[in-house]
This record gives structure tokens, C-alpha cells and sequence, in this order.
């Protein structure tokens, strides 16, 4: 079992499997070697850390990302489907998508980085940019130079 | 004068900084005449304490504010603009979506422009442009992932050379694709009704224009990565027999139909070295020199009618070497099939191969008798009549299974689901590990009678010859029909795989969980130990059999059955409620229901 502490100092302890699904703390296991040192994650919060750990629960059996898997990383985004419990998992509130998805970055866990990132890329696909604005609180804070280059953007029709 | 307005224009603003705070929370008109008041009231006093020395005086004043005026209102505007952006740009440092660092938030837009819907989207909502006119950063983060900005297709082929230029030294990914080759599911097509008729119109202006969509890509040619073309016709590809695009590393051509083989030597088709070849309905002499060193090859729609077309395939395969997908989809490959390789190919990358539909089930044995591959391989074969399993031995018993499919031996459990048409077999290592995809027909219409016959048994008898050396954990059926199967058939199945532990049943017949009955004289899986039935009937015969089984005393040749320890029951339905309560003080029981 390996134990961890978040940064509200509170302690939580799983199987090493489960923890391990995290890149940085398997390679923090491997270099401490047996120990039961509480492993301290100072970016990462209580109520984040919980979820983080339901997703590596669920996702304990699976194979772990092989380089040849990251190396076809091309193909990894080419889509946004998200697996069913995934979905189910990561239906949160604005807030905690984005925490889960900074703690995945943090822990290095690739595939929940994924999911969070395809998530917010669907809330993202197909919007206008006003509307992306709207949906994540954005200020339009373009100078009206830049704003008159974007235009023109659109206007550039060109030889087909 | 200045020492007057100096005073007085601090003032005024401080003076007005009230009522503007007011308009946020009162009805603008009222607040406005506070406004209107508190300069009337600064203005006065401001004139009535200038005292002009003549008439020219005060004339010449009058210009000098009215031009102070301008110039002042200038200065407030740029300088309140200047305000406000820094503001703003301090608003959105400060929102959580800030929070996320620049790899990530790049990753986002990854996914959003890579996803296949993406393409179809007018400009003003397609990814990347969307994002990069969103706010500063997004747009600066959008324009330093050059790779975002490499995809050229119908719906931004009019601002190409924004892409082009953005894209840097990106390898470009060309498509022409028409509309209706994209194959929208429910949602997403619900998701387009709004945008169809734009949508359509910008592919419908590219379908008239191919040759001046690739001449216009020709001047970059040096940067093509992919070319994905669909829906033309053969004699459209012209345009491309000439080029060279020297790192062109994807090459995919649908065409309509079935091709031909021809005589005319199309070798000179395409130049370059492609690693990811896809035809289908194209036809391609196979000692075309293309063939060499791909990693990725699907032929598909073709009709070989050469006499050692399946050799030179198997030759084709011989020269890629690190070949990690292939599939063949509805090739015609005449015989003989003969000769098969004394050494076979040796494809040690192969992580998937698909073979569908091929005319002669002779062509796919010889395939799968001439290649050997990894234990990680994913082999899918569909579209073949169950008997082709049995007549053709597809999946061999001989030693050539342990060159070839070594990763069959890797399977541990089994799931089958009949359906009207068909058998789908799936074999798995481990949970979510696929390694077989079998889809088998077993429905054939009777040419005299034209009578639609199913034969499911048949189809079962088949798989259990093929599949027979493997050590099965678990083993699951779905949809079993004692009127298209039956109990014996089911008995023989399981008899071949004694080693399974878990059985499910999932909307079958009743009869065949009362083939599982311990009868003294033989026991079916003798190993089972958790049984699980979902959406099945429930009686007293069920109690009966898992009876048996509980109390199953069973020993031949000194090895001894286990008793069944757990059932599991799921949307099950007949006598569910009265008969659980027996069934709990038989083995431990779970329902989901």
C-alpha cells in the first residue's frame, strides 16, 4: 500500500497499483524503493486527489501507455470519443474538470489528461468564438488592430 | 484658462465617477441626467471665472479649448482603451481556465482541430480559427502549434495560405473528401442540419474543382505529408501520375466500385514512398514498387485476376518488415493456392490484420498460413461463412498456429453472440485486450427454395474445432436460440473448454442452463464456479441445476469438480422473486437488477 498526502494534509492510502497509474509517483516508488513514507503531492487537494484515485481504480488492470503508444500520438488525437465511464466520471463542474485536469498533468496520467482535454476540446468544437468566450468567462481583449487582422482573416478567399 | 481647466477637468471626472458607478445598477436616463447636470454645473463655473481681456481673447480661447477638446478626448479614449485591455487581459489571467498551463491548453486545441468533424465545420466555428480569436493567449498558444494549422480540405481550402503560412514547416495533411463520404452518426448529424447547406456548398464547389485543388498544393509539394482522396473517379487521379512528393508519408485513395486489374501499367501512378497505403476500389499492379516498407496497408475492393497475385501479395508483405496494420477488404485473389513459404514472412510489428469478405476462404488460409506475427496481434475476420472455419481449417491446428497466431494462445475468454445474420466471436487476453474478432455468417438463402436458412449449429460446431486448444477462464454467450441451436451442440462446446471458471448467459434459452445439470454420470465445466445470468428465465429447474452443482460430489480420475459457490442474477425474469430466497441458501447470490 502506498500512502499520500495532499496538500490540505490529508492522507490517503491505496493500493500500490492504483497509485502507480501515475507516472511521477511510480517513478517516485521506484527510486525511493520499499518504504512507508508518506509520498507528499503539494499540488494536488483532497477532493481532486479522490477523484483522481476513483479514476485509477477503475483503470488499474489496464495496460500502461507503451511508447509505441505515445509515439502514435498523431492518431491518439485524431478523435474526441470518450470511453462511457470515462464520460460518466468526468461529468463535473467547470471547476473540477479543470483541477482534474491540472492534477493529470502534475501526476503525469496520460490517459486521464486525455479524457480531460477531450472533454473540454467537445465543449469547445463547433463554437464561435464569442460563444467559447461566454462558456469559459473570457474577456475579448484583442486591441483593435488585432481585431481588424482577424477579420480579415475570413475575407482572404483566395484561387480554390 | 489652463490653470482654470486644470482644476477643473480633475474635478469633473472625479465629479462624474459617481453617477457612471450609478448607471451599472440604475436605469441609464436617470443616472444620464445626473451626468448631463454635473457638467452643466462644472462648465458654468469654469466660464464664469474666466475673465477675457477683449473680445479676441475670448474668440481665441474658444478655439484653443474646442481644439484641447479634441485632442483631449483623443488621449482619454486611447488612454482608457489602453486601461481597459490591461484589465482585461487581467481578467482572463485570473479565470480558471487560466489556470491551465500552455502544453495543456495546446493539447485541447489539438483535440479539438484533430477530430474528424472538425473538417466539416464552417470557418468562423472550426478549429484552430475559432480558438485563435478567442482572447491574446489562446491566440498566440493557437499560432506557436504550427501543426495545428497543416490540414487542407474543402471547407478552408479558400484561406489555404493562412494554413500554409501558420502550418511552418508542418507536413501538410491534404483531404478531399466528399461530403457524403463522411459517415455521421445520429448526433453529429443532428449537430450539422443547421450548417448543411453551407456545409454542402463548399464541398460541392471543391467536387468541381480537384485538378485546381491539387495544382494549387503542387507549389508545396515538397511538404505534403497525407493525401486523402474519396468519391472521384479513376481517371481524376491524372493529375497526381506525374508527381513527386518526396515526403508523402500517408497515401489513401477510395474510389467507388470494384477495380479491375488491367494491363495498363499504373506503376508510374504516384511517385514517392509512402508508409500508410490505403486502396480501396483502386487497382494497383502489385509489383508495384509502392508495396515496399509500409507500416500500414489496406487493399480493398479489388479484383486480382492474375494468376500468382496471392504469392506476390505474400512477397509484397516479405518487404515490409515492420508492417503494423493490414487489412484486406473484398479482394478477389484467384487460385492457386498452393505454394506457401517454407520460412514464413515474419511480421514482428503486426498489431492488427483484417481480413473481410474475401471471395475464396482458401486465399485468407493461405495468408494466415504464410505470415507469422507477435502474440500482441489483433486479428479480425469477418464476412466469412462458418464453414470456411471448419472445410479450410482458417485458424490451424498444426503447428503452424503456434508460429502464427501465438497470440490466440493468449486468449482467455470468449464471448459469442448469435444475431440473425451472423455469429461474433470476441476472444480476450485481458479485460478491454481484444485479440480475435470473429463475425461469422451463418445465414444463407437457399438458392432453389429462396428460403433464408440459419445455421447457427453449424456455425458453433465449426468454432469449437477451431478454437479448441485454447485454456478458456471464462466464456459468455449472448442471444442463443435452442430453435437455431441446440442443447447437444451447446454440451459439445463447452466440453472442449474444461477449464472455464466463469460462465455467463445473456438472454439464451433456459434449456441450455439445464444442460449444466451434474447428473452423476458427467459434469460440463467442471471448474465453474461463478455462473451468471442476465435477462434470462428463472424456475424451478434452475434452482435444480444450480443445486446440482453446489452439492456436486463429482470425482473422475481423481479430478474432482468444484462446487458452484456464486450466481449472479440480472434483469432476470419467470420466478425470480420466489425462487431467490432457495437459490441464497444454495450459493452466495448477487442481483443487479
Amino acid at each position: 500500500m502506498v500512502n499520500l498526502v495532499t496538500s490540505d494534509n490529508e492522507s490517503f492510502t491505496v493500493e500500490k497499483a492504483v497509485a502507480s497509474r501515475s507516472v511521477l509517483i511510480k517513478n517516485m516508488l521506484e527510486d525511493v524503493g520499499e518504504s512507508d513514507q508518506p509520498i507528499p503531492l503539494p499540488n494536488v487537494t483532497a477532493s481532486v486527489l479522490k477523484k483522481v484515485l476513483e479514476y485509477c481504480d477503475h483503470h488499474k488492470n489496464e495496460p500502461m501507455p507503451t511508447s509505441e503508444d505515445l509515439a502514435a500520438e498523431d492518431t491518439r488525437k485524431r478523435t474526441t470519443d470518450i470511453g462511457e465511464w470515462d464520460q460518466k466520471f468526468i461529468q463535473v463542474d467547470q471547476e473540477m474538470l479543470f483541477e482534474i485536469i491540472l492534477a493529470a498533468n502534475y501526476l503525469d496520467i496520460k490517459p486521464l489528461l486525455d479524457v480531460g482535454c477531450k472533454t473540454v476540446a467537445n465543449m469547445i468544437k463547433g463554437k464561435t468564438p464569442e460563444e467559447i468566450r461566454k462558456l469559459f468567462n473570457i474577456v475579448n481583449d484583442f486591441t483593435p488592430e488585432e481585431e481588424a487582422q482577424i477579420k480579415k482573416e475570413n475575407e482572404w478567399a483566395e484561387d480554390r | 484658462m489652463e490653470p482654470i481647466l486644470l482644476s477643473t477637468i480633475p474635478r469633473l471626472i472625479q465629479g462624474l465617477c459617481r453617477p457612471v458607478r450609478e448607471c451599472m445598477h440604475v436605469e441609464y436616463f436617470k443616472s444620464e441626467g445626473e451626468v448631463t447636470q454635473t457638467i452643466q454645473k462644472f462648465a458654468q463655473s469654469a466660464a464664469s471665472s474666466f475673465l477675457p481681456r477683449d473680445i479676441d481673447d475670448l474668440h481665441g480661447e474658444c478655439q484653443t479649448v474646442a481644439r484641447a477638446c479634441e485632442i483631449a478626448v483623443g488621449a482619454v479614449h486611447a488612454y482608457t482603451h489602453q486601461v481597459l485591455l490591461a484589465l482585461k487581459s487581467r481578467h482572463n489571467r485570473m479565470i480558471l481556465v487560466s489556470r491551465l498551463p500552455d502544453n495543456v491548453v495546446a493539447l485541447i486545441f489539438q483535440f479539438a482541430t484533430g477530430c474528424r468533424t472538425n473538417s466539416l465545420q464552417p470557418l468562423e466555428v472550426r478549429a484552430p480559427l475559432n480558438v485563435s480569436r478567442v482572447s491574446r493567449s489562446w491566440r498566440k498558444i493557437a499560432l506557436e502549434n504550427s501543426s495545428l494549422w497543416s490540414k487542407i480540405d474543402a471547407m478552408n481550402v479558400s484561406i489555404k495560405s493562412v494554413f500554409i503560412r501558420r502550418s511552418g514547416a508542418s507536413l501538410l495533411n491534404i483531404e478531399f473528401i466528399p461530403w457524403a463520404a463522411y459517415k455521421l452518426s445520429g448526433d453529429e448529424a443532428k449537430e450539422f442540419k443547421s450548417q448543411e447547406v453551407v456545409v454542402s456548398q463548399a464541398f460541392g464547389v471543391q467536387a468541381y474543382s480537384f485538378s485546381r485543388f491539387i495544382k494549387s498544393l503542387t507549389p508545396y509539394i515538397n511538404r505534403w505529408g497525407s493525401l486523402r482522396l474519396q468519391g472521384r473517379e479513376a481517371s481524376d487521379f491524372s493529375t497526381l501520375r506525374d508527381l513527386l512528393a518526396p515526403r508523402l508519408e500517408a497515401l489513401h485513395i477510395e474510389l467507388p466500385g470494384v477495380a479491375e486489374e488491367t494491363e495498363a501499367t499504373q506503376d508510374t501512378f504516384f511517385n514517392g514512398q509512402p508508409r500508410d497505403l490505403h486502396f480501396a476500389g483502386v487497382y494497383l499492379p502489385l509489383n508495384s514498387i509502392l508495396y515496399t516498407g509500409l507500416t500500414s496497408l489496406h487493399l480493398g475492393r479489388i479484383r486480382f485476376t492474375s494468376k500468382p497475385s496471392v504469392h506476390q501479395l505474400v512477397r509484397n508483405l516479405a518487404a515490409c518488415p515492420c508492417l503494423k496494420g493490414l487489412t484486406l477488404d473484398r479482394l478477389s485473389l484467384p487460385p492457386p493456392f498452393d505454394y506457401i513459404p517454407a520460412t514464413p514472412v515474419s511480421l514482428n510489428s503486426l498489431q492488427k490484420l483484417t481480413i473481410a469478405s474475401t471471395e475464396d476462404a482458401r486465399a485468407v488460409q493461405h495468408i494466415i498460413r504464410s505470415v507469422c506475427a507477435p502474440s500482441s496481434l489483433r486479428l479480425e475476420l469477418s464476412g466469412l461463412a462458418s464453414s470456411s472455419l471448419y472445410d479450410y481449417d482458417l485458424l490451424p491446428q498444426d503447428a503452424r498456429l503456434g508460429q502464427f497466431l501465438q497470440s490466440l494462445s493468449c486468449i482467455r475468454s470468449l464471448t459469442i453472440q448469435e444475431s440473425p445474420e451472423s455469429l461474433l466471436i470476441t476472444g480476450k487476453g485481458s479485460p478491454g485486450n481484444e485479440i480475435l474478432v470473429l463475425k461469422l455468417n451463418i445465414s444463407f438463402i437457399d438458392e432453389i427454395t429462396d428460403v433464408r436458412t440459419t445455421h447457427v449449429a453449424e456455425g458453433l460446431r465449426a468454432l469449437t474445432h477451431s478454437l479448441q486448444s485454447l485454456t478458456l477462464d471464462s466464456l459468455a454467450f449472448e442471444g442463443l436460440d435452442d430453435w437455431t441451436s441446440s442443447t447437444a451442440i451447446f454440451g459439445e462446446m463447452l466440453s472442449v473448454f474444461p477449464t472455464i471458471t466463469f460462465l455467463s448467459m445473456d438472454s439464451c434459452s433456459s434449456s441450455f442452463v439445464n444442460a449444466l445439470t451434474d447428473n452423476a454420470l458427467f459434469i460440463l465445466c467442471p471448474r465453474l464456479h461463478t455462473l451468471q445470468l442476465i435477462n434470462m428465465h428463472i424456475s424451478g429447474d434452475t434452482v435444480a441445476t444450480v443445486g446440482s452443482r453446489a452439492h456436486t460430489n463429482w470425482d473422475h480420475q481423481s479430478s474432482a469438480a468444484v462446487p458452484l459457490r456464486r450466481l449472479i442474477l440480472s434483469r432476470c425474469y419467470g420466478e425470480v422473486r420466489c425462487r431467490a430466497a432457495e437459490l441464497a441458501r444454495l450459493v452466495e447470490l448477487s442481483r443487479t437488477d
